[in-house]
């Protein structure tokens, strides 16, 4: 779609103007350490399963997604294992330790090498047994899974665990997809394209370079990947199926091609071309490669996010003097700003619900550095919710957690999480490189995206 | 007739070599470029430029400042 040749620039005009005429009109272990934690969190007691083992431990993440979500303390000793059955002095015991819910469970071999997995959870208050009669858990569920799907399953009944207490989905299966540079000293540095678990486990490339790659952006599925890649000197869009490896060249017009977004259905990606003029807000249909031109002011327009019903783009433009939000309907092209605050809002993205977005902000009230914020787009007003300096924030599906790159001493930048409400801080140190762009994936089926 | 084709003839040709004669996209950069983004452009209490930077950068190398 490169056209510096005069000739094929002689065709695309006279094509053109025919038209018009005719018409008329790899494995990077990440740790999670929670710095702040919610004080309501709930307590509830992990028990170690019956019959699992130091390679096939569930409990263990399971306690540790249930604790990093900020939402759960665990209350359980290491010895506490799973018995026979929930009696009368089990329920006590929990009470008197003033614990709300148990979870435990069992692991057990098949004949054909497969794992039988049954997780309960014991709601301790609204729960009786009687000497006869043991206890009933408020869930159970048994999964059979080979050996190799021990993490994923935990994962899977830490989002069942957390629907069934707090009412809301959890995401825990979900993934997060990252640049991580890496510079070591005296070698070109290096850009890999990351996909890991949310928690940052079973990271692996799935694309590496010695030319940067950006904005890594997640389709609907879960499936695809659209990424901005400058491997041939000049940037370019692509997009990667991360199941199969295979790719797709949208975009390498001559200047800006950047930034990356699938519309809710899948069928568009916005994305920020300067080919007329300046850096502006386009969408591409990804089935006819048409294009669309969105906003038409002279001014920065970039980092472009679809609101739920795909009707509107959020995006950040200096055409006000200074970067702000802004957003616009694909249709009217009617605009509005929402943001207004300060010197420095960009990439905003809308929280599930559609009555605020996360956004980076940079401001006096900021000592002037860049921090996450959630603004309520009702009342205007802008809750900071980090500290230190942070990259582009990227929303977790279920609204609760946001993942960003915060800075580090040393100048590099490590993976973060911050709840929307800004009470629970999580880090994921990063071992040797510097991480950048990260995007969190929508719910995954279970099984996809491996 | 015979004008109105003369008349698209002639505007077809201007058109033509309006279009061979425009110089490349000016927000052009390249792969080496846009490793220095954060130079150029990030405050000291920046630790990955945004979108918007990139952007920023692109502009002003544009207008020939960079």
């Amino acid at each position: 779609m490169r056209y510096n040749n005069p000739m094929l620039k002689i065709i695309r005009a006279s094509l053109i103007l025919l038209l018009m005429l005719c018409s008329q009109t790899s494995w990077a272990i990440l740790h999670l350490t929670l710095n702040q934690g919610v004080d309501s969190a709930v307590p509830v007691a992990v028990l170690a399963f019956a019959g699992e083992t130091a390679d096939n431990n569930i409990s263990q993440v399971l306690s540790a997604d249930l604790q990093n979500s900020g939402r759960f303390k665990n209350e359980a000793t290491n010895n506490s294992t799973t018995t026979a059955a929930m009696t009368n002095n089990d329920l006590a015991h929990w009470k008197q330790k003033q614990v709300n819910y148990v979870i435990d469970g069992t692991v057990q071999t098949t004949p054909n090498n497969q794992y039988q997995v049954l997780v309960n959870v014991f709601d301790i208050y609204k729960n009786t047994a009687t000497d006869d009669q043991a206890a009933t858990p408020i869930l159970q569920q048994t999964f059979t899974i080979p050996a190799t799907q021990f993490r994923s399953l935990a994962h899977q009944i830490s989002d069942l665990v957390y629907q069934k207490i707090l009412g809301t989905r959890g995401v825990f299966s979900t993934k997060i997809a990252y640049v991580l540079v890496q510079n070591d000293s005296g070698q070109a540095a290096t850009y890999q394209l990351m996909i890991a678990d949310y928690d940052g486990e079973n990271a692996a490339a799935v694309l590496m370079s010695k030319q940067p790659i950006m904005s890594p952006a997640w389709s609907p599925n879960g499936q695809s990947i659209a990424y901005v890649s400058f491997e041939n000197g000049m940037p370019a869009i692509y997009i990667s199926n991360i199941n199969n490896g295979k790719r797709r060249l949208i975009t390498n017009f001559a200047g800006i091609n950047s930034a990356p977004s699938f519309s809710p259905d899948g069928s568009k990606l916005a994305i920020v071309l300067s080919r007329d003029t300046t850096p502006a807000i386009y969408t591409v249909n990804l089935r006819t490669g048409a294009l669309q031109k969105i906003t038409r002011v002279n001014a920065i327009n970039t980092a472009p996010a679809w609101s739920a019903n795909g009707q509107n783009i959020l995006f950040t433009s200096d055409r006000g003097g200074t970067p702000q939000i802004y957003q616009i309907n694909i249709h009217s092209q009617a605009v509005q700003r929402i943001s207004f605050s300060d010197n420095y809002n960009a990439n905003a993205e809308p929280v599930v619900g559609g009555k605020s977005i996360v956004l980076l902000h940079r401001g006096a009230d900021t000592n002037n550095q860049f921090v996450v914020a959630l603004q309520n787009l009702a009342a205007g007003d802008l809750s900071l919710l980090t500290q230190g300096n942070a990259g582009e924030p990227s929303i977790a599906p279920n609204g609760g957690l946001v993942i960003y790159a915060k800075q580090q001493a040393a100048g590099s930048s490590q993976l973060a999480m911050v709840s929307t409400d800004g009470r629970v801080q999580l880090q994921l140190p990063v071992s040797n490189g510097s991480v950048q762009s990260p995007a969190w994936s929508p719910y995954l089926k279970p099984g996809s995206s491996s | 007739m015979k004008i109105l084709g003369v008349v698209m003839l002639v505007g077809l040709c201007c058109f033509l070599v309006a279009c061979a004669v425009q110089p490349n996209n000016d927000y052009d950069l390249t792969a080496d470029e846009m490793k220095n983004v954060g130079n150029a452009t990030m405050t000291q209490q920046q630790s990955v430029p945004t979108l918007y930077d990139h952007a920023e950068f692109a502009q002003t190398k544009a207008k020939g400042t960079v």
